[in-house]
């Protein structure tokens, strides 16, 4: 039902605005800028990457599936867009919506939880005398960070398995039965295996998508209250510590950043990076979304830009195309795309 | 190296008191410098017969393995047990990661790598700067035409020993027939090769195999024979859907044990939880495919199921005999229908490319060798041309056997493209046909009348030892008086959600005073 009702949200969102694979990019995480662009326009940032494993295949049948169940219809414009039946209105309200903050904190979320995963399997094999043991965690950088800080608690085992369960117990607390079990079955403890999404699928007569989305829920919503009540979870939050990667840009952005400060125009800069104009233009788009502050004025006139905010208005619609009809034709797209990348923050 | 000081590094390495079977010998082989062609069953412990020598070896021990998961998990395993200096090369790692193992040779003993990967000559100049002292070449049944699954770039390596001036070379496999054996000799150009050839016929297996009428009376039978039998258990599949589906039954049927499916979509993360939970006793029973079971130390495994039909004796031969490795008496069923050849018979197809196929790439080469334009990656030609992976190399192969294409450049002319054209079309028909006939032995092997223990094994070697419990399922068997030894697993798990979370933490006092 989770898996459903998010597509349901991002549908509703979308307003017919975007098609279907915009929401398997969205879910999915795509790095490009159009992806993370409609997330904030259309506030579905909380959605983006959080199931970063679902396939095509699979998001089609679901979707398939919400037509056939009458609680999607497609669109009067294209096929490839949709729009809520009534049907699915009424069951998108009365679901209770988990809790996700994919854009803010989803990575540093899942750097967090491997780390936990990790650092469980390795107090609880140290503490029976264990030391080999096969990882369940296979990135190098969370067991990198298990060798690094392992020293500072070598010795003190027992009372890191007590501190965590203490404070897994409290942060658990808030959370239904449910996550509750798919959260301590899916860890890894001295000669005991955590269960796979199948396994738990099973074990709780839920559907795998449900699970995966549930268990990211709950890895959200930890990371957030662990750092928010930084003296309540000193064990956690010690491993939490430094979880957020580097900023999101590419490194191409970085560059047209670099040289945008140092006073290039758009046109100087695609010479000399030897690139298209619009390659540039989608560089500052994603700078205005991702660098706080980053000022727009350079590219968009006062003026222009009230144009743009009144046509929106006018029309209630983020639709690229209509808003271009809607304005002076001086006004180009690329003006109208950092106007509604401003228009979330 | 006296016998004593052999069982003392094995012990110090990887933590076994005694030699299987076959490994001292082979080990001494090779630490003497000899070329060995080493063939062991499936279950023997091939791969200490390698890793010990690379311990203990002066240099760098190279193994080449078709496998990448296998190698992943070979190389995790070692990692755990402690055993220095191991790593892997392989078309996972991006360019960054293989140049910093490529950089650093010199640092490692034991280095597994993709044929693929080895035989790029980027990657075979890093070699020639180090002492490679051992080449072993894993699953070398894999280098031959006439093995269960070939590989051409195995049939590169030859060159690659040449460069390396002739390493002491291991080739190792299971299951391989006395004129696959003589190829894999001929292939590597080594013919004063030692074979130590050890028997493959397992003693302590019951063979039975027994035809059905439906899926439903396949699905009857492996309930009533895990109701009998409360034993650690696999189950072999074709489909991914039939084995997550079966499983799904099973675990209905039998709601006291522990069952679940493995295959090679899941995720990794998952396929090491799924292996380490058997290995752990904390399964009983799983349905996968043949993706499962290759790398895996599991001695207790008494009974092993094929719900549909393998495509050579060879790989039932190799899956069988994951059964029983402790020597207990065990069991190995087959379950067959006589529709059941038509999915081997559509597997057998997706191995090769369509001749229409091969006829579009054909003129797509032709059109690029006209324009000046180098061959396409692997992923955009198997895209383009609705290849799978095993197909376009398959493809690639031939192609630079012909001479069509060299490295990245494509050579043709209208008449050396003519004769390629159909040469290649009529190995591709060969191989289809062969592959057909290794099928038609294993058919006709099920539908036997005499001994299944004597039809199977006859191909391979001239006898077997006498079986340690009742022979097979034409000899005669009591199907429900079997002395499969019983293996309850208790394994502890806790509805309730705190419960379950002080045992995983060890916290409390039942924990403290165990
Ligand atoms: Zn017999």
């Amino acid at each position: 039902m989770l898996f459903e009702a998010i597509i349901l949200t991002c549908i509703k969102e979308l307003n017919e605005e975007r098609s279907a694979s915009s929401i398997y990019h969205l879910l999915k995480g795509k790095k490009g800028i159009q992806t993370v662009q409609d997330a904030f326009l259309f506030r579905l940032e909380n959605y983006y990457r959080i199931y970063p494993t679902l396939t095509r295949d699979d998001f089609e049948r679901k979707i398939t599936e919400l037509e056939r169940k009458k609680l999607i219809r497609r669109g009067k414009e294209s096929n490839s867009f949709y729009r809520l039946t009534d049907q699915g209105h009424v069951l998108l309200k009365r679901y209770k919506m988990k809790c996700f903050y994919g854009k803010r904190f989803g990575d540093a979320a899942n750097i967090f939880y491997s780390r936990l995963l990790l650092l469980i399997q390795t107090l609880t094999n140290r503490n029976m005398g264990n030391t080999t043991f096969l990882p369940i965690i296979d990135d190098r950088k969370i067991q990198y960070w298990i060798k690094q800080i392992y020293p500072k608690i070598k010795g003190k085992e027992k009372n890191w398995l007590k501190g965590l369960y203490q404070e897994l117990y409290n942060l658990l607390q808030p959370f239904s039965e449910l996550e509750k079990g798919i959260f301590v079955h899916r860890l890894t403890g001295y000669k005991r295996y955590g269960l796979s999404i199948e396994q738990l699928a099973e074990k709780f007569s839920q559907d795998r998508h449900d699970v995966i989305l549930l268990l990211e829920s709950v890895k959200h919503q930890m990371y957030v209250k662990v750092n928010k009540e930084k003296d309540l979870y000193p064990h956690l939050s010690f491993v939490s510590k430094n979880s957020i990667p580097a900023a999101a840009l590419t490194e191409s952005a970085k560059t047209t950043y670099r040289l945008l400060q140092k006073g290039y125009g758009i046109e100087q800069i695609a010479s000399i990076r030897k690139l298209k104009i619009n390659t540039i233009h989608d560089h500052i788009v994603e700078l205005a979304i991702s660098v706080p502050d980053f000022p727009i004025e350079p590219f968009v006139s006062p003026e222009e830009k009230m144009e743009i905010v009144q046509a929106i208005k006018r029309l209630n619609s983020f639709k690229l195309k209509d808003i271009k009809n809607a304005v002076p034709d001086h006004i180009d797209y690329f003006q109208i795309r950092l106007v509604l990348s401003n228009q979330n923050k | 190296m006296a016998q004593q000081l052999l069982e003392k590094e094995l012990q110090k390495y990887f933590g076994y008191p005694t030699f299987r079977p076959g490994q001292k010998e082979i080990i001494q082989d090779v630490l003497e410098g000899t070329d060995v062609l080493g063939v062991l069953p499936t279950g023997s412990g091939k791969s200490v017969c390698y890793q010990l020598p690379a311990m203990l070896l002066e240099g760098l021990t190279i193994v080449v393995s078709p496998l990448i998961s296998l190698m992943i998990d070979q190389v995790k395993q070692l990692r755990a047990m402690r055993v220095p200096g191991v790593t892997t090369l392989n078309s996972f790692m991006d360019v960054r990661q293989r140049q910093q193992v490529l950089k650093n040779l010199h640092r490692y003993k034991l280095l597994y790598v993709s044929p693929e990967l080895l035989t790029h000559p980027a990657t075979v100049a890093h070699f020639k700067n180090v002492r490679v002292s051992l080449f072993v070449i894993d699953e070398a049944h894999c280098i031959s035409q006439w093995g269960h699954e070939f590989r051409p770039d195995y049939l590169k390596l030859s060159t690659v020993l040449d460069t390396l001036e002739q390493p002491t070379t291991l080739a190792l496999s299971a299951t391989v027939t006395p004129e696959v054996q003589q190829d894999i000799i001929f292939s590597l150009k080594k013919p004063n090769m030692k074979k130590r050839i050890y028997p493959m016929d397992r003693p302590n297996i019951v063979l039975a195999a027994e035809k059905v009428n439906s899926d439903e009376e396949k699905i009857e039978k492996i309930i009533r024979l895990l109701n009998t039998y409360t034993v650690p258990s696999l189950i072999y599949f074709s489909s991914k859907k039939t084995a997550e589906k079966t499983a799904a039954i099973l675990a209905k049927a039998f709601s006291d044990r522990h069952v679940t499916f493995y295959h090679g979509g899941m995720e990794q993360t998952d396929r090491i939880a799924v292996q380490q939970q058997f290995m752990n006793d904390q399964l009983d029973i799983i349905c996968c495919t043949s993706a499962f079971g290759m790398g895996i130390n599991k001695d207790n495994i008494r009974l092993i199921i094929h719900y549909h039909l393998p495509m050579q004796k060879e790989s039932y031969i190799q899956e069988a005999g994951r059964a029983g490795r402790d020597g207990e008496l065990s069991l190995s069923l087959l379950l067959f229908t006589n529709q059941d050849i038509h999915i081997p018979e559509q597997l057998i197809k997706q191995e090769l490319p369509e001749e229409e196929t091969v006829f579009r790439v054909f003129q797509y080469m032709t059109a690029l060798y006209n324009q000046g334009k180098p061959v396409p990656e692997d992923l955009y030609m198997e895209n383009q041309f609705e290849l799978n992976e095993i197909q376009w190399r398959f493809l690639k192969f031939q192609l630079e056997k012909h001479d069509m294409i060299k490295g990245n450049y494509i050579h043709l002319t209208t008449e050396k493209s003519k004769k390629a054209y159909h040469s290649i079309l009529a190995f591709i028909r060969e191989r289809h046909d062969w592959k057909m006939k290794k099928l038609e032995e294993m058919v006709q092997w099920v539908n036997s009348k005499s001994c299944l223990r004597e039809s199977l094994y006859a191909e391979f070697q001239s006898s077997f030892s006498p079986p340690i419990g009742p022979c097979c399922s034409r000899c005669g068997l009591d199907w429900g008086k079997l002395p499969l030894l019983e293996k309850k697993n208790k394994v502890i798990s806790y509805n309730d959600w705190q419960q379950q979370l002080k045992y995983i933490l060890q916290v409390g006092e039942d924990i403290e005073t165990e």
